[in-house]
């Protein structure tokens, strides 16, 4: 049966009140995870449409951002069997190398280049230590609001993401990609 | 100049890995951010409830009263049926045992024991016999 148009309107207001508030952390999750941009938007849009379906089976969720977050996470793992199904053990990052036939412009072959040493030393690191580190650079999350997000205090949250600084900035110096430390 | 020299000077962020962190995680954010998505259904609310009309009252009393009395025949069934059977714990029935005693046109003999029937019949306790003659 369908609902009153009020309640439906007030229903997609609230959806869209939580997708504005927490979708940049559903994705941060997500991205921290597989550091691919485009798998971590499906992964949030998969994570809202979950929410939408469990409020049209009639589910009281308490909590909508910690189950939001759960569920992202949730959904992070499925897509890493469901990415070794389709890919093997051949990560579809080696696809990456392929040389296009449109000639990209020196800068930003020279941005793509470091970035990718970037995304390189970070799938290498901890998947707690690219959580901490995506949700204080991508989201500019302080301490507190990340000792909120992770469950830990804001002491823990100091000292892993300065660990995690440390671990990423030896590697880029060792790499070269950084010059000074 | 080299080529690799103006990479060299066009690498972002090249001697501070704070900020290369920020830029490198700024470039991976999506922009713009992708709007809300737009699920087909509408969230379930709770059913508006519809008017009774007589005719509905009436349907719905109808599904009650044949379940009722589906209920009640299945009872009345089972104990109607109940008769037609013979209790399994007596080891030989028969019509005859379950007639009264008087129908059967015998009596139980009891050793010692005389029956109703019998002291009736008995001429012995009718006292003694008189004489015809």
């Amino acid at each position: 049966m369908k609902p009153s148009p009020r309640a439906a309107e007030r229903q997609r207001a609230d959806f869209e009140a939580l997708h504005q508030r927490h979708s940049r952390e559903v994705w941060a999750l997500a991205y921290a995870r597989w550091l691919n941009a485009e798998v971590a938007l499906d992964i949030m849009q998969e994570t809202f449409l979950r929410l939408w379906r469990q409020w049209q089976q009639g589910e009281n969720i308490v909590n909508p951002r910690a189950w939001l977050l759960r569920v992202a996470r949730n959904l992070a793992e499925d897509h890493a069997k469901s990415a070794f199904r389709r890919n093997g053990t051949q990560p579809p990052a080696t696809m990456n190398g392929v040389k296009t036939h449109d000639a990209a412009p020196l800068e930003r072959m020279a941005r793509e280049e470091t970035f990718g040493q970037v995304r390189q030393m970070l799938s290498e690191l901890a998947p707690a230590d690219r959580e901490i580190l995506t949700l204080r650079y991508a989201l500019d999350y302080d301490a507190s609001a990340i000792a909120a997000m992770l469950h830990i205090n804001a002491s823990a949250v100091h000292m892993r993401l300065s660990r995690a600084r440390q671990r990423l900035a030896e590697r880029l110096t060792a790499e070269g990609v950084v010059q000074v430390l | 100049m080299t080529q690799s020299k103006i990479a060299e000077k066009l690498r972002p962020s090249a001697d501070d890995p704070e900020l290369l962190l920020a830029e490198f995680f700024r470039s991976e954010l999506p922009d713009p951010w992708p709007a809300c998505p737009r699920p087909l259904s509408t969230p379930g609310v709770l059913p508006l409830r519809r008017k009774l009309t007589w005719g509905r009252l009436l349907l719905r009393a109808g599904r009650r009263i044949a379940a009722a009395a589906v209920v009640a025949g299945m009872v009345v069934g089972y104990v109607a049926m109940q008769g037609w059977f013979v209790d399994p714990q007596q080891p030989f029935p028969s019509l005859m045992d379950n007639r009264p005693e008087r129908e059967m046109g015998f009596n139980k003999l009891v050793p010692g024991k005389a029956t109703e029937n019998s002291k009736k019949d008995d001429p012995a306790e009718d006292g003694p016999k008189k004489d015809i003659h």
